[in-house]
């Protein structure tokens, strides 16, 4: 078996917002092994950016907050360590790769100055010369010509910008990149051109991957494994193999019906009655119960444990012991 | 860049004839009479005739505007209609007071203001937030004939470690006065630059410095305040011009020798050559302050600095068409 880089153990975190109290993440767990690409996929609201952030320790002060759990980085307690700890861990072993490429650099500053940032800030005692070659070659990698380094972000493309970000992302080798639906903002052609670079930079440097989307298509392209989230919490973990032949979650089964098919007939989409619940008022029991096609009475006031099939995870009561007892 | 400049420049050239025709259009047609109020009200109308005819009144109204204009232009503004004193002599002696007034009160608002709004910020809802917004509100509550007295009461006739009137003592004359001006700009640029600092702080690269792993500072300093400048630099600049415009009630409360008396007493007086001389002056130092502004956002912010090097752009390219 492979070294485990990131493991994180029942992880609860909540915004508290004005009287209430929204629990975007409920105790989930999830274990990444160095080397690997994980995808983490669910709707908009499941709590996939908020997992990315608590990660990273970089929940919105005052109001988000980490109220159980564990996350184990390269053996190291992350909610353990302190300021100064996180700030090297931070960009150096754990990069982060934003949604948005239109607004997440800095508009004042020269796409050069902002990737050499990262060198500067994580790599004491190299000279000027040092970083100016490195962040040449980085952009050289990520497809700009390095003459382009002294233009400011509005003189990029969406596409361009947001291989600026992976540059700034991979300056520092990381061990751990967390890409936040990195293509979402982009068009389809480019969104092929920066996964295919990805994936490339990926298998050179040996970076582990948390890749959050809710494109299964880049799923199937890029990842090992995949977690489907929902409501703040894992509900269906496997390979890709298993996940895409044999989905048993409800849920899971649901997500594939909403994509169209390119083989076989065209039929319908199903899409997934109902929305996501606020995760102000989560429902009891199972949070899925009030969408899910198949819900029992074991459903509605039980919440179901993970049950294991030859590491293939799925939390529902329509499978393992609890069968019996619907 | 120095191509702009130029041209906004000489974009002011129009813009001051233009103030300038406006100014003498209003006083040439609002009642009251200079030469009347000169002569006092028992005054003869033989007197009155003559004394128009000496001051050129009797002249049509375009051509003294022309004549005026044309004397500006070489740097004469004329005499005083009451006392014949020459008013570039006044103005020149007085500008000076105004200047120091303006650039202290204003860099006193910045120094103060713009660290207090920022630490607001970082800080938001503490103690020290609660306090500057505290801060902000007395200042711009206060009054600045109230505040100017009451500084002179303490700081002046009890303490006596400032003089209470005149620019006779250097720097420490403008002390008070200094303090009197700034006090609601202070609150103003206090409550700007910590808003508009919120508001640069939740930007998403904000969150991506962090999550290069900058310090705090590094994060304030090098990415959020430049981002956050504009807008104050904005009212910083409009309050400069204003304070350039004359600080009637500061110069009053403590008998400063600044342009705003001047030209107060100029329009009470109808004294033509005074007022326009005073608005000439005060105009050409707006402008010249809003040009230095706009060149600022420039070296703030790069793409503005695109948008005025394709300006001059855009027009060589349209005429290359032709």
């Amino acid at each position: 078996m492979s070294e485990r880089l990131l493991e994180i153990r029942d992880l609860e975190v909540q915004y508290l917002t004005m009287g209430s109290t929204v629990r975007a993440v409920n105790g989930l767990s999830l274990v990444l092994n160095k080397g690997e690409t994980l995808g983490v996929v669910g709707e908009t609201g499941a709590g996939k950016t908020t997992l990315a952030l608590s990660i990273m320790q970089l929940l919105p002060k005052k109001i988000g907050r980490i109220a159980g759990g564990s996350i184990v980085f390269a053996g190291q307690s992350i909610l353990d360590a302190s300021a100064r700890e996180m700030r090297s861990v931070r960009g150096d072993e754990i990069a982060m790769i934003f949604q948005d490429p239109m607004t997440s650099l800095n508009p004042v500053m020269t796409i050069g100055d902002q990737v050499a940032e990262m060198l500067e800030l994580h790599s004491e005692g190299r000279d000027k010369k040092e970083i100016s070659d490195k962040v040449d070659a980085l952009l050289e990698m990520v497809g700009i010509p390095a003459e382009r380094k002294e233009e400011y972000p509005h003189q990029f493309s969406g596409g361009m910008r947001q291989r600026v970000v992976i540059a700034i992302a991979l300056a520092c080798n990381p061990t751990l990149l967390i890409a936040d639906e990195p293509t979402t903002a982009l068009d389809v052609t480019i969104q092929a051109q920066v996964l295919e670079m990805m994936e490339d930079l990926k298998t050179r440097l040996n970076t582990s991957m948390l890749l959050i989307t809710h494109d299964l298509g880049v799923v199937a392209a890029m990842c090992d494994s995949v977690a489907v989230m929902y409501a703040g919490r894992i509900i269906e973990y496997g390979s890709v193999d298993q996940i895409f032949e044999s989905p048993l979650h409800p849920y899971t089964i649901g997500l594939f019906n909403a994509i169209p098919s390119l083989e076989g007939k065209t039929h319908r989409l199903i899409p997934i009655e109902g929305l996501m619940p606020n995760p102000a008022e989560l429902p009891q029991g199972c949070s899925f119960h009030p969408r899910c096609t198949k819900c029992m009475e074991v459903c509605r006031h039980q919440s179901p444990p993970d049950f294991d099939e030859g590491g293939h995870t799925v939390a529902c009561h329509l499978f393992g012991a609890d069968k019996e007892g619907a | 860049m120095l191509k702009y400049i130029l041209r906004r420049l000489l974009i002011m050239l129009p813009i001051i004839l233009g103030i300038i025709f406006i100014v003498f259009s209003i006083l040439e047609f609002t009642p009251g009479d200079p030469v009347s109020m000169i002569l006092g009200q028992d005054a003869t109308p033989e007197l009155i005739e003559l004394k128009r005819e000496e001051l050129g009144l009797n002249e049509p109204f375009l051509k003294r505007y022309v004549t005026y204009v044309l004397n500006v232009l070489q740097g004469d503004f004329g005499n005083m209609y009451a006392s014949g004193n020459s008013v570039g002599e006044a103005i020149a002696r007085r500008l000076p007071v105004t200047l120091e007034l303006s650039i202290l009160s204003i860099l006193l608002a910045v120094i103060v203001g713009i660290p207090l709004g920022v630490l607001s910020a970082v800080k938001q809802y503490s103690v020290i937030d609660i306090f500057s917004i505290l801060f902000a509100m007395i200042l711009s509550a206060m009054p600045g004939f109230w505040l100017g007295l009451m500084l002179i009461l303490v700081f002046s006739t009890k303490l006596g470690w400032f003089p209470s009137f005149g620019v006779g003592d250097g720097l420490r004359s403008f002390v008070l006065p200094c303090i009197t001006l700034s006090a609601s700009y202070t609150a103003v640029i206090v409550r700007m630059t910590r808003s508009c600092m919120l508001e640069v702080i939740s930007q998403d690269y904000v969150r991506t410095a962090r999550a290069k792993g900058a310090t705090e500072g590094r994060i304030i300093g090098k990415h959020a305040l430049r981002n956050a400048m504009m807008p104050v630099l904005t009212t910083v600049g409009m309050y400069f011009g204003a304070l350039m415009g004359g600080a009637v009630i500061a110069e009053t409360v403590f008998s400063l020798p600044g342009l705003g008396t001047l030209l107060v007493s100029g329009i009470t007086a109808k004294d033509t050559p005074t007022v326009l001389g005073c608005v000439t002056v005060i105009a050409t130092s707006i402008s010249l302050i809003n040009l230095a502004v706009d060149v600022a956002y420039a070296y703030i912010d790069p793409r503005i600095k695109a948008q005025y090097a394709s300006m001059g752009l855009v027009k060589v390219k349209a005429r290359e068409q032709r």
